[in-house]
């Protein structure tokens, strides 16, 4: 049986408890042989260090790989940003042996073993090819009768969009959740563009989204990766903080924005506080929550 | 050649011009007359400093703060992520890595103070 390490990343642990609990309830329900990957830094991100130092973001990137490695597990990612770090430093790894030697060498003077065979994984492979939706839905004791905006990321279109954003929408479904696909769909979260203009980049793009979703009577806007998430709670909190000094609550504050493990959580039959759900969130979940009694 | 691509090859070679005639001034001429022209050593972009410092200090985008110990330990998770936050050596690690690798000579990032020269 595989033995998985799960890449908490940056945002997660400290801005996303309740899904970090919920990935993790949710793997151990599945009969996972999953636990953290220890000792992890930074995925490192692609979209700063990549353009910076690209020797610099294969070999940080290799540390991680390294600590899989070292603690024989198969890496996996819910952070779509982490998820492409780690897949294409692998795939430069195995197709360029001058990169491989130099990182191999920079990795030998920290005393890290090269990432011979370590395998990277997203969480919903893991979910959807490791699992299945079979298994999956042999498990749902409350189907969630909610209606939802999603929003994969951009890099999870990375094999395609028969791949993992396929594995997100019939996920969402077989938990019961109705999808509502929106002109915004393909939007990226902005994370990208962020460090030059986080007005236009951000705040305008998730404003849009969610006030989409609101006008759609969405119950929520569902998504999988911590780097998206992460621009969605920057952008509702200044949203909120920009309204209160007007004295009004824009749409976009009151769609909550929900992971997808929280969700699997609650139709396995979690109760809400067993993921600390209502914890630390830009968006309350309090509606979700009692529209959820009468699931 | 169409009217439309005369006038476009007439417009390239008004910049190539433009550009041979700046290119005429040495910099290194012009920075002892002009000293605030003479440009800057780091290639890091001020937006994205904050970040880097983080990845020196801590191994990660973001710190612990009190908030997040409090938020963990409510949904149930150990009060320190088991990342570089718990296992220190990981931070010593990179940082070791990013010395080796040229990065803070190159960002002129100053690791016993924690800041960049520029």
């Amino acid at each position: 049986m595989k033995r998985y390490g799960y890449f908490l990343g940056c945002v997660m642990p400290v801005k996303m408890p309740w899904a970090e609990k919920a990935v993790m309830l949710v793997a151990k329900h599945l009969g996972l042989h999953f636990d953290y990957l220890r000792g992890t830094t930074c995925c490192i991100r692609p979209g700063v260090w990549k353009p910076l130092d690209y020797d610099a973001w294969l070999t940080l990137t290799s540390y991680n790989l390294a600590l899989a490695e070292e603690q024989e597990v198969v890496l996996v990612d819910s952070c779509n940003g982490c998820w492409i770090s780690h897949y294409e430093t692998l795939q430069e790894l195995r197709e360029n042996s001058e990169k491989r030697e130099m990182v191999a060498s920079y990795l030998k003077g920290v005393g890290k073993p090269f990432p011979e065979h370590v395998e990277v994984r997203h969480f919903l492979q893991v979910l959807y090819e490791d699992v299945g939706l079979k298994e999956i839905k042999k498990r749902v004791k409350r189907r969630l009768n909610f209606k939802a905006t999603r929003h994969i990321g951009c890099h999870a279109r990375k094999l395609g969009d028969d791949v993992l954003p396929r594995y997100f929408d019939e996920i969402l479904e077989a938990l019961g959740v109705e999808i509502i696909d929106t002109p915004y769909d393909r939007m990226c979260c902005g994370l990208l563009l962020f460090l030059a203009d986080p007005e236009r980049s951000v705040y305008e793009r998730v404003e849009r989204k969610l006030n989409y979703a609101y006008e759609q009577e969405a119950d929520f806007c569902a998504l999988i990766c911590s780097g998206c998430y992460d621009q969605f709670d920057r952008a509702v909190r200044i949203l909120r903080r920009e309204a209160e000094a007007k004295g009004e609550l824009p749409k976009a504050c009151s769609v909550p924005v929900v992971h997808l493990a929280e969700l699997m959580a609650l139709a396995f039959g979690y109760k809400p506080g067993d993921f600390g759900m209502q914890h630390l969130r830009c968006t309350p979940v309090d509606r979700l929550l009692a529209k959820l009694q009468g699931c | 050649m169409s009217e439309r691509a005369s006038g476009a090859k007439l417009h390239w070679l008004r910049l190539l011009k433009a550009a041979e005639r700046l290119t005429k001034t040495k910099l290194s001429e012009e920075i002892q007359v002009h000293p605030w022209r003479r440009p800057l050593p780091s290639e890091a972009p001020p937006p994205a400093k904050p970040a880097l410092a983080r990845d020196y200090e801590v191994g990660l985008v973001y710190p612990v703060t009190d908030e997040a110990i409090e938020a963990r330990a409510t949904c149930g998770l150990p009060r320190i992520p088991p990342t570089a936050h718990l296992y220190r050596e990981s931070v010593y690690e990179k940082r070791r890595l990013l010395e080796a690798l040229g990065v803070l000579k190159r960002f002129q990032f100053n690791g016993v103070e924690r800041r960049f020269k520029y």
